[in-house]
């Protein structure tokens, strides 16, 4: 079992993750906006974060940036529905571990957090 | 619309109990006693007493009614919230879980049991079919895969399309973009031929979702609306058309040349992008007669793309038509021919570099630089010229910082 931080503004979109998640047996812990998430990552550790790119207050970026400042060690999934290359590149500049564009097959975000846990 | 109604009615039972009220003895006394006072008094205090008594009974009144609307209000909410939620766990229930464990018998068996119970407790109100398919179609657009096969599965299985398509014909234009949005979201392609109704509306929104969903579920003809399409198309527009072919299989996309001869000006415009876009070469004689068409900006458009596609052949063609162009299709023919010229152009490129338009030197001296070593010597020469500005634009354009 490993503690997963969602940070995802949508509504539906959290809860249908930490669902999914949860079920696959990980214990969740759900932001929704970029400066909860911030303020959660300094307080608490995880084994992985998962962060939308467009936040409010904070965008994924920095989510990102702050989390590998804290954390170095903790992966980071970014999810997005912006593919362009230069933002995904921004991401993995930053630390991001992995990026997947919205919409995306929650069986495979299921499989990279297992591969990623490992 | 619930909650109008239900203001309705209170408004109608709060006049009724005040004229039951009003016909009790008391009141007719108290009116009596009213009278009598007033009957008493000089005039003045007598207005003053009855605008008074007006203006309570019409505070009285209004307090009520936003006390009810208030009520009324948070009602609603907490009702929406709770229904939600309800549905929330439904959908999170029914998409997320393993493929292989959605084949077994027991998966199949609870989940219909489910929906069963779902349909007939909630599904009987329109507006929570309404907050259904809000929530479908937020997670559909977010997922793909299994999940988003079970969601438009489950959209199908409640008969929520209906509503949508019965939505099609709604006076409201804004209700059907929605509808024609959403089913093409879900990919409903029994609503192909009633949203191709909708590609010629004469609301723009409306004429553009359709459109974009005739391209999604249209699988004989998606782009048949281009055929008649006599509206102009904003830039807006075509990025949005163009942004959906993206999305499409490339075999299924049309030779956009079919569309050169379309009386719509824009309608060529545009076809003329997704050609150069889609790298349909086939489309250049039919591209080099559009340097002739009769609209300016069509002819730029063509010219930019011959210029892209490098066609030589048609630098004589682009000689033609410079002369009687506009300038900013001037501009257009230019930049194409310092793409697609070889050295015949020189002489030409040279006057054009000795005009007085500052634009048009620009634009030439760019392309004698791109048409390689013979065009930046004749600009390298130029750098002395006396011409007013002739020598600083050369300078300008051969500095390798700018």
């Amino acid at each position: 079992m490993a503690r997963i931080l969602i940070i995802e503004d949508e509504d539906l979109v959290r809860k249908a993750l930490e669902f999914r998640l949860k079920k696959d047996g990980h214990q969740v812990t759900p932001c929704m906006d970029g400066r909860q998430g911030i303020l959660t990552l300094e307080t608490q550790t995880f084994d992985l974060i998962i962060t939308d790119l467009m936040l409010p207050y904070n965008n994924g970026l920095e989510v990102v940036n702050r989390s590998k400042e804290i954390h170095k060690e903790t992966p980071v999934i970014v999810l997005s529905n912006i593919g362009l290359e230069h933002v995904v590149m921004d991401a993995f500049n930053l630390g991001a571990d992995d990026y997947m564009t919205k919409p995306f097959s929650p069986n495979e975000l299921s499989v990279r957090v297992k591969r990623l846990i490992k | 619309m619930l909650f109008r109604f239900r203001y309705l009615l209170l408004c109608f039972f709060v006049a009724s109990a005040a004229m039951v009220f009003a016909q009790q003895s008391y009141v007719d006394e108290a009116a009596e006693m009213i009278e009598s006072s007033l009957n008493s008094t000089e005039i003045l205090i007598r207005v003053c007493t009855v605008l008074l008594i007006l203006f309570t009974v019409f505070f009285i009144g209004f307090f009520i009614t936003l006390m009810i609307a208030r009520s009324t209000h948070r009602y609603d909410e907490q009702y929406e919230k709770n229904i939600k939620e309800k549905f929330e766990l439904l959908l999170t229930g029914v998409i997320f879980n393993d493929d292989a464990e959605m084949q077994t018998d027991e998966w199949k068996a609870s989940r219909k049991r489910v929906v069963k119970h779902f349909k007939k407790r909630y599904l009987h109100k329109r507006i929570n079919k309404k907050y259904l398919r809000e929530h479908i179609i937020l997670l559909h657009k977010n997922f793909i895969g299994s999940a988003a096969d079970v969601l438009r599965n489950l959209y199908i299985e409640l008969k929520l399309d209906r509503q949508a398509i019965k939505e099609l014909n709604s006076p409201d234009w804004g209700i059907q973009a929605n509808a024609v949005k959403e089913l093409a979201q879900l990919n409903i392609t029994k609503a192909t031929e009633k949203i191709k109704n909708r590609t010629q509306h004469e609301n723009q929104i409306l004429r553009l979702e359709a459109q974009v969903a005739s391209i999604r579920l249209d699988k004989k003809d998606p782009f048949s609306f281009l055929d008649k399409n006599r509206n102009y198309l904003t830039e807006w527009h075509q990025v949005n058309l163009a942004h959906i072919i993206d999305q499409i299989n490339r075999d299924l996309l049309p030779d956009f040349s079919r569309w050169f001869v379309s009386p719509n000006p824009t309608v060529v415009e545009f076809c003329i992008k997704m050609t150069l876009q889609y790298d349909q070469f086939a489309s250049i004689p039919a591209l080099s007669q559009l340097l002739y068409h009769k609209n300016q900006h069509v002819v730029g458009e063509a010219a930019k793309a011959l210029g892209e596609f490098g066609v030589t052949e048609a630098q004589s063609d682009m000689l033609y038509v410079y002369r009687d162009a506009i300038t900013p299709v001037k501009l257009q023919l230019l930049k194409a021919i310092g793409k697609c010229g070889n050295n015949e152009i020189l002489p030409f490129l040279i006057q054009q570099l000795l005009q007085n338009d500052i634009n048009i030197a620009m634009e030439a001296a760019n392309s004698l630089k791109k048409l390689g070593e013979e065009g930046i010597a004749i600009l390298e020469k130029q750098t002395l010229s006396n011409l007013y500005g002739v020598g600083d634009i050369c300078k300008h354009v051969l500095d390798e910082r700018i």
